[in-house]
Protein backbone atom coordinates (compact mmCIF):
# COMPACT_ATOMS: atom_id res chain seq x y z
CA UNK A 1 0.00 0.00 0.00
CA UNK A 2 1.23 3.78 -0.69
CA UNK A 3 2.02 5.93 1.75
CA UNK A 4 -0.75 8.12 2.19
CA UNK A 5 -0.48 11.77 2.82
CA UNK A 6 -2.68 13.27 5.60
CA UNK A 7 -3.84 17.23 5.98
CA UNK A 8 -3.97 18.48 9.14
CA UNK A 9 -7.38 19.48 8.55
CA UNK A 10 -8.86 20.62 12.04
CA UNK A 11 -5.47 22.96 12.59
CA UNK A 12 -5.86 24.45 9.27
CA UNK A 13 -9.53 25.29 9.53
CA UNK A 14 -9.12 26.60 13.58
CA UNK A 15 -6.09 28.67 12.24
CA UNK A 16 -8.09 29.90 9.28
CA UNK A 17 -11.28 30.69 11.75
CA UNK A 18 -9.13 32.49 13.89
CA UNK A 19 -7.50 34.58 11.21
CA UNK A 20 -10.70 35.23 9.69
CA UNK A 21 -12.87 36.44 12.73
CA UNK A 22 -9.81 38.86 13.88
CA UNK A 23 -9.79 40.55 10.22
CA UNK A 24 -12.74 40.20 7.92
CA UNK A 25 -14.15 43.53 7.67
CA UNK A 26 -17.75 44.70 7.52
CA UNK A 27 -19.72 48.02 7.63
CA UNK A 28 -22.78 48.45 9.46
CA UNK A 29 -24.63 51.45 6.93
CA UNK A 30 -23.41 51.98 3.33
CA UNK A 31 -21.88 54.69 3.70
CA UNK A 32 -20.26 53.69 7.36
CA UNK A 33 -16.59 52.87 7.90
CA UNK A 34 -15.55 49.70 7.03
CA UNK A 35 -13.88 47.96 10.42
CA UNK A 36 -13.41 44.60 12.40
CA UNK A 37 -15.08 42.89 14.88
CA UNK A 38 -11.98 43.68 17.17
CA UNK A 39 -12.26 47.50 15.82
CA UNK A 40 -16.29 47.31 16.48
CA UNK A 41 -15.89 46.21 19.36
CA UNK A 42 -13.36 47.57 21.13
CA UNK A 43 -12.76 45.24 24.14
CA UNK A 44 -13.37 42.17 22.60
CA UNK A 45 -10.65 39.31 22.27
CA UNK A 46 -10.65 36.44 20.43
CA UNK A 47 -9.32 33.19 21.47
CA UNK A 48 -8.58 29.95 19.38
CA UNK A 49 -9.85 27.97 21.88
CA UNK A 50 -12.89 27.53 24.65
CA UNK A 51 -11.50 29.36 27.70
CA UNK A 52 -10.95 27.05 30.99
CA UNK A 53 -11.87 29.14 32.98
CA UNK A 54 -15.12 31.67 32.75
CA UNK A 55 -14.48 33.18 35.74
CA UNK A 56 -11.30 34.68 34.94
CA UNK A 57 -12.63 36.29 31.62
CA UNK A 58 -12.63 40.12 31.82
CA UNK A 59 -13.55 41.50 28.79
CA UNK A 60 -15.99 40.07 26.42
CA UNK A 61 -14.33 36.96 24.35
CA UNK A 62 -15.22 35.39 20.92
CA UNK A 63 -13.67 31.30 21.59
CA UNK A 64 -13.21 29.92 18.18
CA UNK A 65 -13.64 26.09 19.15
CA UNK A 66 -11.42 23.32 17.38
CA UNK A 67 -13.80 21.87 14.48
CA UNK A 68 -15.51 18.79 15.22
CA UNK A 69 -16.08 16.01 12.25
CA UNK A 70 -19.70 15.65 11.92
CA UNK A 71 -20.55 13.65 8.78
CA UNK A 72 -19.09 12.41 5.60
CA UNK A 73 -20.29 14.71 2.67
CA UNK A 74 -20.17 13.83 -1.17
CA UNK A 75 -18.51 11.19 -2.74
CA UNK A 76 -16.81 11.18 -6.05
CA UNK A 77 -16.62 8.28 -8.42
CA UNK A 78 -12.48 7.70 -9.46
CA UNK A 79 -11.19 9.26 -5.56
CA UNK A 80 -11.44 7.51 -2.25
CA UNK A 81 -10.74 11.39 -0.67
CA UNK A 82 -14.57 11.86 0.16
CA UNK A 83 -15.68 15.23 1.48
CA UNK A 84 -15.57 15.89 5.38
CA UNK A 85 -18.34 18.24 6.62
CA UNK A 86 -17.24 19.82 9.89
CA UNK A 87 -19.44 21.74 12.45
CA UNK A 88 -17.48 25.01 13.81
CA UNK A 89 -18.92 26.84 17.25
CA UNK A 90 -17.96 30.12 17.95
CA UNK A 91 -18.81 30.83 21.74
CA UNK A 92 -19.37 34.44 23.15
CA UNK A 93 -18.93 35.81 26.30
CA UNK A 94 -19.55 39.14 27.33
CA UNK A 95 -17.97 41.00 30.51
CA UNK A 96 -16.83 43.75 31.92
CA UNK A 97 -20.20 45.45 32.58
CA UNK A 98 -20.56 44.83 35.96
CA UNK A 99 -24.43 45.03 36.92
CA UNK A 100 -25.30 46.41 34.00
CA UNK A 101 -27.86 44.39 32.80
CA UNK A 102 -29.12 46.03 29.68
CA UNK A 103 -25.82 47.22 28.16
CA UNK A 104 -24.44 43.41 28.53
CA UNK A 105 -27.43 42.31 27.14
CA UNK A 106 -27.18 44.59 24.19
CA UNK A 107 -23.96 43.81 23.73
CA UNK A 108 -24.24 40.36 23.50
CA UNK A 109 -27.41 40.41 21.11
CA UNK A 110 -25.30 42.89 18.86
CA UNK A 111 -22.05 40.59 18.72
CA UNK A 112 -23.84 37.43 18.80
CA UNK A 113 -25.55 38.86 15.06
CA UNK A 114 -22.64 40.52 13.23
CA UNK A 115 -21.10 37.12 14.02
CA UNK A 116 -23.47 35.14 12.51
CA UNK A 117 -24.43 37.60 9.41
CA UNK A 118 -20.46 37.95 8.69
CA UNK A 119 -20.41 33.91 8.31
CA UNK A 120 -24.16 34.46 6.00
CA UNK A 121 -23.44 37.37 4.24
CA UNK A 122 -19.43 36.48 3.07
CA UNK A 123 -18.78 32.82 4.72
CA UNK A 124 -21.55 31.26 3.02
CA UNK A 125 -21.01 32.95 -0.75
CA UNK A 126 -17.74 34.37 -0.93
CA UNK A 127 -16.09 31.76 1.30
CA UNK A 128 -13.08 32.31 3.67
CA UNK A 129 -9.53 31.94 3.22
CA UNK A 130 -7.75 28.62 4.06
CA UNK A 131 -4.52 28.90 5.62
CA UNK A 132 -1.73 26.41 6.48
CA UNK A 133 -1.35 26.48 9.97
CA UNK A 134 2.21 25.88 10.48
CA UNK A 135 3.70 27.53 7.50
CA UNK A 136 0.82 30.35 6.48
CA UNK A 137 0.64 29.75 3.27
CA UNK A 138 -2.28 30.02 1.46
CA UNK A 139 -4.06 27.02 0.37
CA UNK A 140 -7.54 28.03 -0.70
CA UNK A 141 -11.06 28.87 0.66
CA UNK A 142 -13.46 26.73 2.14
CA UNK A 143 -17.28 27.61 2.83
CA UNK A 144 -20.06 27.63 5.30
CA UNK A 145 -23.24 26.23 5.22
CA UNK A 146 -26.41 25.94 7.72
CA UNK A 147 -25.55 28.54 10.18
CA UNK A 148 -26.94 28.72 12.78
CA UNK A 149 -26.75 30.81 16.83
CA UNK A 150 -28.53 30.93 20.06
CA UNK A 151 -28.07 32.68 23.37
CA UNK A 152 -26.95 30.30 26.07
CA UNK A 153 -29.33 30.20 29.24
CA UNK A 154 -26.91 30.84 32.02
CA UNK A 155 -24.98 27.51 34.35
CA UNK A 156 -23.55 29.86 37.00
CA UNK A 157 -25.28 33.28 37.38
CA UNK A 158 -23.19 34.30 39.75
CA UNK A 159 -19.98 34.08 36.74
CA UNK A 160 -20.54 37.48 34.30
CA UNK A 161 -18.76 35.82 31.17
CA UNK A 162 -21.94 33.07 32.01
CA UNK A 163 -24.41 34.76 32.43
CA UNK A 164 -24.18 36.63 28.89
CA UNK A 165 -22.83 33.96 26.73
CA UNK A 166 -24.02 32.53 23.34
CA UNK A 167 -23.01 30.63 20.32
CA UNK A 168 -23.34 30.32 16.39
CA UNK A 169 -22.25 27.19 14.68
CA UNK A 170 -21.88 26.48 11.37
CA UNK A 171 -20.85 23.84 9.08
CA UNK A 172 -17.62 23.99 6.29
CA UNK A 173 -17.48 21.02 3.86
CA UNK A 174 -13.77 20.66 3.05
CA UNK A 175 -12.28 17.98 0.74
CA UNK B 1 -9.77 -11.77 10.89
CA UNK B 2 -10.80 -9.56 7.85
CA UNK B 3 -14.30 -8.67 7.88
CA UNK B 4 -16.36 -10.54 5.13
CA UNK B 5 -17.38 -7.04 3.38
CA UNK B 6 -14.24 -6.17 2.78
CA UNK B 7 -14.63 -8.37 -0.56
CA UNK B 8 -17.02 -6.20 -2.19
CA UNK B 9 -15.44 -2.94 -3.34
CA UNK B 10 -17.04 0.47 -3.89
CA UNK B 11 -18.18 2.19 -7.00
CA UNK B 12 -15.93 5.32 -6.12
CA UNK B 13 -13.28 2.76 -7.00
CA UNK B 14 -14.22 3.81 -10.67
CA UNK B 15 -11.87 6.63 -12.92
CA UNK B 16 -14.59 8.04 -15.19
CA UNK B 17 -12.84 9.05 -18.23
CA UNK B 18 -14.90 10.83 -21.38
CA UNK B 19 -12.57 10.72 -24.89
CA UNK B 20 -9.58 9.81 -22.56
CA UNK B 21 -10.46 13.14 -19.77
CA UNK B 22 -10.78 12.44 -16.36
CA UNK B 23 -14.09 13.32 -14.88
CA UNK B 24 -13.76 14.28 -11.39
CA UNK B 25 -16.49 15.81 -10.09
CA UNK B 26 -18.85 12.50 -11.13
CA UNK B 27 -21.78 11.46 -8.46
CA UNK B 28 -23.89 9.73 -10.63
CA UNK B 29 -22.46 7.03 -13.16
CA UNK B 30 -25.41 4.69 -14.32
CA UNK B 31 -25.14 2.89 -17.00
CA UNK B 32 -27.83 0.76 -18.11
CA UNK B 33 -29.42 -1.69 -20.97
CA UNK B 34 -33.06 -1.65 -22.83
CA UNK B 35 -33.47 -5.34 -23.01
CA UNK B 36 -36.04 -7.14 -23.88
CA UNK B 37 -36.77 -10.38 -22.20
CA UNK B 38 -38.31 -13.24 -25.07
CA UNK B 39 -40.38 -16.38 -24.26
CA UNK B 40 -41.05 -19.05 -26.00
CA UNK B 41 -43.53 -21.75 -25.17
CA UNK B 42 -42.95 -24.92 -27.04
CA UNK B 43 -44.92 -28.27 -27.60
CA UNK B 44 -43.26 -31.53 -25.38
CA UNK B 45 -41.82 -28.62 -22.56
CA UNK B 46 -43.19 -28.04 -19.62
CA UNK B 47 -41.18 -24.29 -18.86
CA UNK B 48 -40.83 -22.09 -21.48
CA UNK B 49 -37.41 -21.14 -23.96
CA UNK B 50 -36.12 -17.81 -23.00
CA UNK B 51 -33.93 -15.15 -24.45
CA UNK B 52 -32.80 -11.55 -23.98
CA UNK B 53 -32.24 -9.09 -26.64
CA UNK B 54 -30.17 -5.94 -25.86
CA UNK B 55 -31.35 -3.39 -27.74
CA UNK B 56 -29.82 -0.58 -26.75
CA UNK B 57 -27.41 1.12 -23.83
CA UNK B 58 -28.31 4.23 -21.47
CA UNK B 59 -25.86 6.36 -19.26
CA UNK B 60 -26.85 8.81 -16.84
CA UNK B 61 -23.70 10.72 -15.61
CA UNK B 62 -24.30 13.94 -13.15
CA UNK B 63 -21.45 16.14 -12.68
CA UNK B 64 -21.25 18.64 -9.86
CA UNK B 65 -21.70 22.09 -11.88
CA UNK B 66 -18.20 24.30 -11.56
CA UNK B 67 -17.80 27.65 -12.26
CA UNK B 68 -16.32 26.78 -15.68
CA UNK B 69 -17.85 24.31 -17.91
CA UNK B 70 -17.10 20.47 -18.10
CA UNK B 71 -15.27 18.55 -20.12
CA UNK B 72 -18.23 16.42 -20.50
CA UNK B 73 -20.44 19.91 -22.49
CA UNK B 74 -17.04 20.92 -24.58
CA UNK B 75 -16.53 17.51 -25.79
CA UNK B 76 -20.33 16.70 -26.80
CA UNK B 77 -19.81 20.16 -28.83
CA UNK B 78 -16.93 19.45 -30.62
CA UNK B 79 -14.83 22.08 -28.26
CA UNK B 80 -11.69 21.65 -27.07
CA UNK B 81 -11.67 20.45 -23.27
CA UNK B 82 -8.29 21.99 -22.42
CA UNK B 83 -9.44 25.48 -23.79
CA UNK B 84 -10.93 27.50 -20.86
CA UNK B 85 -9.74 31.14 -22.42
CA UNK B 86 -12.33 31.21 -25.35
CA UNK B 87 -15.85 32.51 -25.66
CA UNK B 88 -18.27 29.16 -26.77
CA UNK B 89 -21.50 28.39 -27.30
CA UNK B 90 -23.10 25.09 -26.38
CA UNK B 91 -25.23 24.27 -29.28
CA UNK B 92 -27.57 21.86 -28.43
CA UNK B 93 -28.34 21.62 -32.33
CA UNK B 94 -24.41 20.45 -32.82
CA UNK B 95 -23.83 18.06 -29.77
CA UNK B 96 -22.33 14.51 -30.99
CA UNK B 97 -22.30 10.97 -28.96
CA UNK B 98 -18.86 10.89 -26.95
CA UNK B 99 -17.34 7.47 -25.59
CA UNK B 100 -17.23 6.60 -21.77
CA UNK B 101 -15.56 4.20 -19.83
CA UNK B 102 -14.38 3.34 -16.25
CA UNK B 103 -11.03 1.76 -15.18
CA UNK B 104 -11.70 -0.02 -11.50
CA UNK B 105 -9.20 0.40 -8.97
CA UNK B 106 -7.81 -2.20 -6.40
CA UNK B 107 -8.11 -2.03 -3.06
CA UNK B 108 -4.59 -0.28 -2.33
CA UNK B 109 -5.47 1.90 -5.71
CA UNK B 110 -2.18 0.60 -7.36
CA UNK B 111 -3.68 -0.73 -10.01
CA UNK B 112 -7.10 -1.48 -12.21
CA UNK B 113 -8.58 -4.71 -11.64
CA UNK B 114 -11.28 -5.03 -14.75
CA UNK B 115 -13.07 -2.17 -17.08
CA UNK B 116 -16.23 -0.94 -18.82
CA UNK B 117 -16.60 0.60 -21.65
CA UNK B 118 -19.71 2.48 -23.81
CA UNK B 119 -19.53 3.75 -27.18
CA UNK B 120 -21.66 6.46 -28.52
CA UNK B 121 -23.57 7.62 -25.56
CA UNK B 122 -25.87 10.76 -27.02
CA UNK B 123 -26.04 12.30 -23.99
CA UNK B 124 -26.65 16.08 -25.25
CA UNK B 125 -26.99 19.08 -23.39
CA UNK B 126 -27.21 19.16 -19.11
CA UNK B 127 -29.26 22.00 -17.83
CA UNK B 128 -28.49 22.81 -14.32
CA UNK B 129 -30.84 21.46 -11.07
CA UNK B 130 -31.43 21.93 -7.89
CA UNK B 131 -32.07 24.44 -5.11
CA UNK B 132 -30.73 28.02 -4.73
CA UNK B 133 -28.43 26.51 -1.77
CA UNK B 134 -27.35 23.30 -3.22
CA UNK B 135 -24.72 22.75 -4.62
CA UNK B 136 -25.49 22.37 -8.81
CA UNK B 137 -26.24 19.38 -11.06
CA UNK B 138 -25.63 18.71 -14.52
CA UNK B 139 -27.57 15.83 -15.10
CA UNK B 140 -26.22 14.06 -18.94
CA UNK B 141 -28.51 11.00 -19.85
CA UNK B 142 -28.58 9.60 -23.22
CA UNK B 143 -28.67 6.18 -25.02
CA UNK B 144 -25.48 4.87 -25.92
CA UNK B 145 -24.35 1.32 -27.61
CA UNK B 146 -24.22 -1.92 -25.62
CA UNK B 147 -21.89 -1.54 -22.74
CA UNK B 148 -18.62 -4.24 -22.62
CA UNK B 149 -17.10 -4.94 -19.99
CA UNK B 150 -13.43 -6.53 -19.40
CA UNK B 151 -11.61 -8.52 -16.36
CA UNK B 152 -8.07 -8.28 -15.57
CA UNK B 153 -7.87 -5.33 -18.02
CA UNK B 154 -8.23 -2.04 -18.17
CA UNK B 155 -8.21 0.95 -21.15
CA UNK B 156 -5.73 3.38 -22.00
CA UNK B 157 -6.66 6.04 -24.80
CA UNK B 158 -3.67 6.48 -27.21
CA UNK B 159 -3.87 9.64 -30.00
CA UNK B 160 -1.19 8.44 -33.07
CA UNK B 161 -0.74 11.29 -36.18
CA UNK B 162 -1.82 9.63 -39.44
CA UNK B 163 0.96 9.32 -41.52
CA UNK B 164 2.90 6.53 -43.18
CA UNK B 165 4.33 4.55 -39.94
CA UNK B 166 1.62 4.84 -38.00
CA UNK B 167 2.38 3.42 -33.96
CA UNK B 168 1.20 3.39 -30.61
CA UNK B 169 4.35 2.67 -29.28
CA UNK B 170 5.86 2.15 -26.45
CA UNK B 171 2.09 1.16 -25.59
CA UNK B 172 1.57 -1.99 -26.56
CA UNK B 173 -1.90 -3.27 -26.55
CA UNK B 174 -3.36 -6.61 -25.21
CA UNK B 175 -5.93 -8.44 -27.91
CA UNK B 176 -9.69 -8.52 -27.02
CA UNK B 177 -10.43 -12.28 -25.93
CA UNK B 178 -11.68 -14.70 -29.00
CA UNK B 179 -11.40 -11.57 -31.80
CA UNK B 180 -7.85 -11.43 -32.97
CA UNK B 181 -8.06 -7.24 -32.99
CA UNK B 182 -6.11 -5.18 -30.81
CA UNK B 183 -7.87 -2.25 -30.23
CA UNK B 184 -11.57 -2.02 -28.40
CA UNK B 185 -12.54 1.52 -30.43
CA UNK B 186 -11.16 3.59 -32.67
CA UNK B 187 -11.80 6.43 -34.52
CA UNK B 188 -10.19 9.10 -37.20
CA UNK B 189 -9.75 12.34 -36.28
CA UNK B 190 -10.19 15.75 -38.37
CA UNK B 191 -8.35 17.77 -36.13
CA UNK B 192 -5.85 19.68 -37.88
CA UNK B 193 -6.02 23.37 -37.13
CA UNK B 194 -7.24 24.19 -40.48
CA UNK B 195 -11.02 22.04 -41.47
CA UNK B 196 -13.62 22.36 -38.12
CA UNK B 197 -13.16 19.17 -35.69
CA UNK B 198 -15.04 16.21 -37.00
CA UNK B 199 -14.90 12.64 -36.08
CA UNK B 200 -16.09 9.06 -37.32
CA UNK B 201 -15.84 5.60 -35.02
CA UNK B 202 -13.74 2.97 -37.73
CA UNK B 203 -14.78 -0.35 -37.25
CA UNK B 204 -11.47 -2.14 -35.97
CA UNK B 205 -10.26 -5.25 -38.22
CA UNK B 206 -7.25 -7.66 -37.87
CA UNK B 207 -4.98 -5.67 -40.29
CA UNK B 208 -5.80 -2.02 -38.43
CA UNK B 209 -3.74 -2.56 -35.48
CA UNK B 210 -1.13 -5.35 -34.77
CA UNK B 211 0.12 -6.91 -31.58
CA UNK B 212 2.89 -4.19 -31.96
CA UNK B 213 0.72 -1.28 -31.60
CA UNK B 214 1.39 -0.38 -35.38
CA UNK B 215 -1.29 1.06 -37.15
CA UNK B 216 -2.25 0.39 -40.69
CA UNK B 217 -3.60 3.94 -41.74
CA UNK B 218 -4.88 2.82 -45.45
CA UNK B 219 -6.86 0.10 -43.53
CA UNK B 220 -8.67 3.19 -41.91
CA UNK B 221 -8.47 5.37 -44.97
CA UNK B 222 -10.52 2.57 -46.53
CA UNK B 223 -13.39 2.77 -44.21
CA UNK B 224 -13.67 6.96 -44.55
CA UNK B 225 -17.16 7.82 -45.26
CA UNK B 226 -17.20 11.26 -43.34
CA UNK B 227 -14.05 12.32 -42.14
CA UNK B 228 -12.51 14.01 -44.85
CA UNK B 229 -8.77 15.63 -43.48
CA UNK B 230 -8.43 12.94 -41.03
CA UNK B 231 -5.46 14.07 -39.20
CA UNK B 232 -5.41 11.20 -35.81
CA UNK B 233 -6.09 8.22 -34.99
CA UNK B 234 -7.94 7.99 -31.29
CA UNK B 235 -7.33 4.64 -30.20
CA UNK B 236 -9.03 2.58 -27.32
CA UNK B 237 -6.55 -0.10 -26.26
CA UNK B 238 -6.53 -2.61 -23.94
CA UNK B 239 -3.37 -2.89 -21.16
CA UNK B 240 -2.71 -4.65 -18.29
CA UNK B 241 -0.11 -4.21 -15.38
CA UNK B 242 -0.16 -1.82 -12.23
CA UNK B 243 -0.36 1.81 -12.10
CA UNK B 244 -3.53 3.92 -11.95
CA UNK B 245 -4.37 7.64 -13.40
CA UNK B 246 -2.42 9.69 -13.16
CA UNK B 247 0.88 8.01 -12.98
CA UNK B 248 -0.87 5.71 -16.01
CA UNK B 249 -0.37 8.31 -18.98
CA UNK B 250 -4.46 8.68 -20.58
CA UNK B 251 -4.20 10.68 -24.32
CA UNK B 252 -6.62 12.85 -24.70
CA UNK B 253 -8.72 13.15 -27.89
CA UNK B 254 -8.13 16.81 -28.34
CA UNK B 255 -4.35 16.31 -27.71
Amino acid sequence: MSIPVIARTTANLTYSLHKWVREQQYKITEDGDPGTLLSFYDTLVVVPAYPNDLQALRQSTLAICCPDSTREGRTFYGFTATEDVYRVAIYGFVAGFGNDNGRALLYRDTLMNDVYQLIRVIGESEGVALYDASTEEALGTFEFSSVRKRVIPANAPAIEADRYKFVVEAEIEYV
Amino acid sequence: MAFDGRRFRRRKKEQVFAEGYLLDHADVVTPQFNRQDETYFLFGREDPAVDVRYDVGTMAVTLKDKYTASVLEKLITDHDPDDTTSVMEFNITQTRPVSIFANVQNETNTAYTKCYYIPGWAAGIAPPTGNPNDKADRPFTGNSGLMRTFEKAWIRTVRVASGGSMTMSPVVPVQIPETGVYAVSLKAVQDNGIDPFDMEEITVTTAMVDATGAIDDAEIQAQLQVVTEWSHAFVYVLQTGSGVYPNVGMDKLRG
